[in-house]
């Protein structure tokens, strides 16, 4: 057990940097100067232009950057932002509790939603219900997100006017402000995150719960209750799980339209702003973090196996 | 002899299925919209009106106009052909080149290594991020919008196709061919490929809807296909700074999006179901953006 750990954790480096390589070299492969973009187009002289190339170290050739800038990136500096002109470290740092605020309180609503309806479609097989449920989820798989923020806001914000139409409070301005400022992002969010963990939480259970030691289970007089909790759904967390950790990526991933929708200074519109100036210091490290916990979030649910199923081993 | 000859066609296995049909009954209009744009659409797309800016609905405007006058009902009329267009090219690149991928990832050991550490490399990044960047790299350009989407969907066709393949590979008709001296290429073609067929197809639909999404997403972030161009994914963005005074600027480009994607959703859960009942509730998935 200590041993897979041991190497799950050393597997998890090679992968960071085989995302950091491919990221420096994808957002070097952009056309367009960013030294353009620092200087401005009204003042660029060559001799500037040279200059701040010069300051950035754009003049060197690619791989001696790349070494560079990877030694650098290992101690914990992605650089200056060429936009911002503040190292980008910081510029990240303001922007991550938003994202993080977004993705994970997206991935607990749709657990709390997700999996009893899950569980409840299963153990209603083929009723009213069960179809209402297979339909939610194929219909929320199907709709944009970003779409449903608008629609929210236009329905919550525009014409009722319970909830603010854009923008974030940090937490430490309060709880509430926080909250009423994210409920319709979290919501659009996690509209898709629902669907999908309640469809592989029922289509688990169905497989589940045809087993014999349900039967078995049944025979030897347990309550409906025992039986789908203890000895079903204790057997369909592995898929569960799974799920739940793919969909955190997701939920990181579709960050990027939400933050769109709503202004929210998080690091997902950071990201596509900064892809649009050129600004790929930011970008690099933007995606590297947001990469790394999608990463760090997979190591997690790999090593909850051990504990949801004893039997599985970790000998290869 | 006859009822029981049309008991038994493939056509009526297709209708009497609920889902693939109710997917047919949404996609099929969606089609010909987009096929017969230019003679559905009532004006030029992008003809700019500045007297008419803003009008509700109306019978010469059944969707509006836009902040340029332009008529919204053209706009998403010819969104179809763009979004159907760059979803269906995006299903079918990445179904060719998923196939030779995966074919040769299955069959060929040594291959298998390297093409599914690149492939795992490849989806590591979470959902639209590889997307932005390589918009961002590429440039804005509809080609480039299915360029873009065929490098983030391939890994996933590659995956069943392998999956398919690893599990046809041992069945005794291989063997058999083998010893009758078939060669690899032909034991793949003939025999091989065959066989992948039902969830290739299956993943493929799929794919298909989640292009149209993902095409829309981009858009909408301003690195799709370039304006002014009507994709539905742009239209949206273009109506957003409005949705105030002019909700129906986003309301009808959404809602085609949704239901051309709900559309191939039911149809993939279909002919799943249809095709290969083994794979019901397993291995191929709609694929959710969460976007």
């Amino acid at each position: 057990m200590w041993l897979y750990l041991l190497k799950r954790i050393l597997a998890f480096i090679p992968a960071v940097f085989i995302v950091a390589t491919l990221i420096f070299f994808l957002t070097r492969v952009v056309p367009g100067d960013p030294a353009w973009v620092l200087v401005g187009h009204q003042l660029s002289s060559e001799e500037r232009l040279a200059e701040v190339r010069q300051e950035l170290g754009l003049d060197k050739p690619i791989h001696t950057q790349y070494v560079m800038w990877l030694s650098k990136a290992i101690q914990g500096d992605f650089g200056t932002s060429i936009f911002f002109q503040q190292p980008v470290v910081k510029v990240i740092a303001e922007r991550f509790p938003v994202t993080l605020s977004l993705t994970v309180l997206s991935l607990l609503l749709t657990i709390l939603v997700g999996i009893p309806l899950g569980i409840f479609s299963a153990i209603r097989h083929n009723t009213r219900i069960d179809h209402f449920s297979t339909f939610f989820s194929v219909l929320g798989v199907s709709l944009p997100s970003f779409w449903v923020g608008f629609l929210l806001i236009l329905l919550f914000s525009v014409t009722l006017g319970w909830f603010p139409t854009s923008g974030y409070r940090p937490i430490s301005l309060g709880f509430v402000p926080w909250i009423r400022h994210l409920i319709l992002p979290v919501v659009s969010l996690s509209l898709a995150e629902m669907a999908l963990l309640t469809r592989m939480t029922r289509s688990s259970m169905l497989d589940v719960l045809g087993r014999d030691y349900i039967y078995t289970a049944r025979a030897k007089g347990l309550g409906e209750g025992r039986v789908v909790l203890k000895h079903a759904f204790r057997n369909a967390l592995v898929t569960v799980v799974t799920v739940i950790g793919l969909i955190f990526a997701l939920g990181l991933g579709g960050s990027v339209l939400i933050e769109n929708v709503f202004a929210l200074p998080g690091l997902g519109r950071l990201i596509v702003s900064a892809a649009v100036r050129r600004d790929y210091p930011i970008v690099q490290a933007g995606m590297i973090y947001l990469t790394g916990v999608a990463l760090l979030v997979n190591l997690i649910v790999d090593i909850s196996y051990s504990w949801i199923n004893p039997q599985v081993t970790y000998e290869k | 002899m006859r009822s029981e000859a049309r008991r038994f066609s493939p056509f009526r296995r297709y209708l009497r299925n609920r889902l693939f049909l109710t997917g047919m009954i949404i996609l099929t209009p969606m089609i010909l919209i987009a096929v017969f744009a230019p003679l559905i659409a009532p004006s030029d797309p992008l003809e700019i009106d500045a007297v008419n800016k803003f009008q509700t609905l109306s019978r010469e405007h059944p969707f509006g106009t836009d902040e340029f006058g332009r008529d919204v009902f053209s706009r998403v009329v010819h969104g179809a052909t763009i979004s159907l267009r760059v979803g269906g090219l995006t299903a079918l690149f990445t179904a060719i080149i998923g196939v030779f991928i995966g074919l040769a990832s299955g069959f060929y050991k040594l291959l298998d290594v390297v093409i599914m550490r690149f492939m795992d490399g490849l989806m590591i990044f979470p959902g639209l991020l590889l997307g932005i960047l390589l918009m961002a790299a590429l440039g804005p350009h509809e080609f480039n919008v299915v360029l873009a989407m065929t490098i983030l969907y391939t890994p996933r066709i590659v995956r069943i196709v392998r999956g398919a393949v690893l599990e046809i590979k041992t069945q005794d008709y291989v063997d058999a061919a083998r010893v009758i001296g078939a060669s690899n290429i032909r034991i793949l073609w003939r025999h091989i490929l065959p066989n992948c067929l039902a969830p290739l197809i299956v993943q493929v639909t799929f794919g298909f809807a989640w292009a149209i999404l993902i095409e829309s997403g981009l858009s909408f972030l301003g690195l799709g296909t370039p304006p002014p161009a009507p994709s539905w994914g742009n239209i949206i963005s273009d109506g957003r700074e409005f949705i105030r005074n002019a909700p129906w600027l986003m309301i009808f480009p959404g809602l085609m999006i949704s239901a051309a994607v709900l559309g191939l959703n039911l149809i993939g859960d279909g002919l799943r179901d249809i095709l290969d009942p083994r794979l019901r509730n397993t291995r191929s998935q709609p694929e959710s953006t969460a976007g």
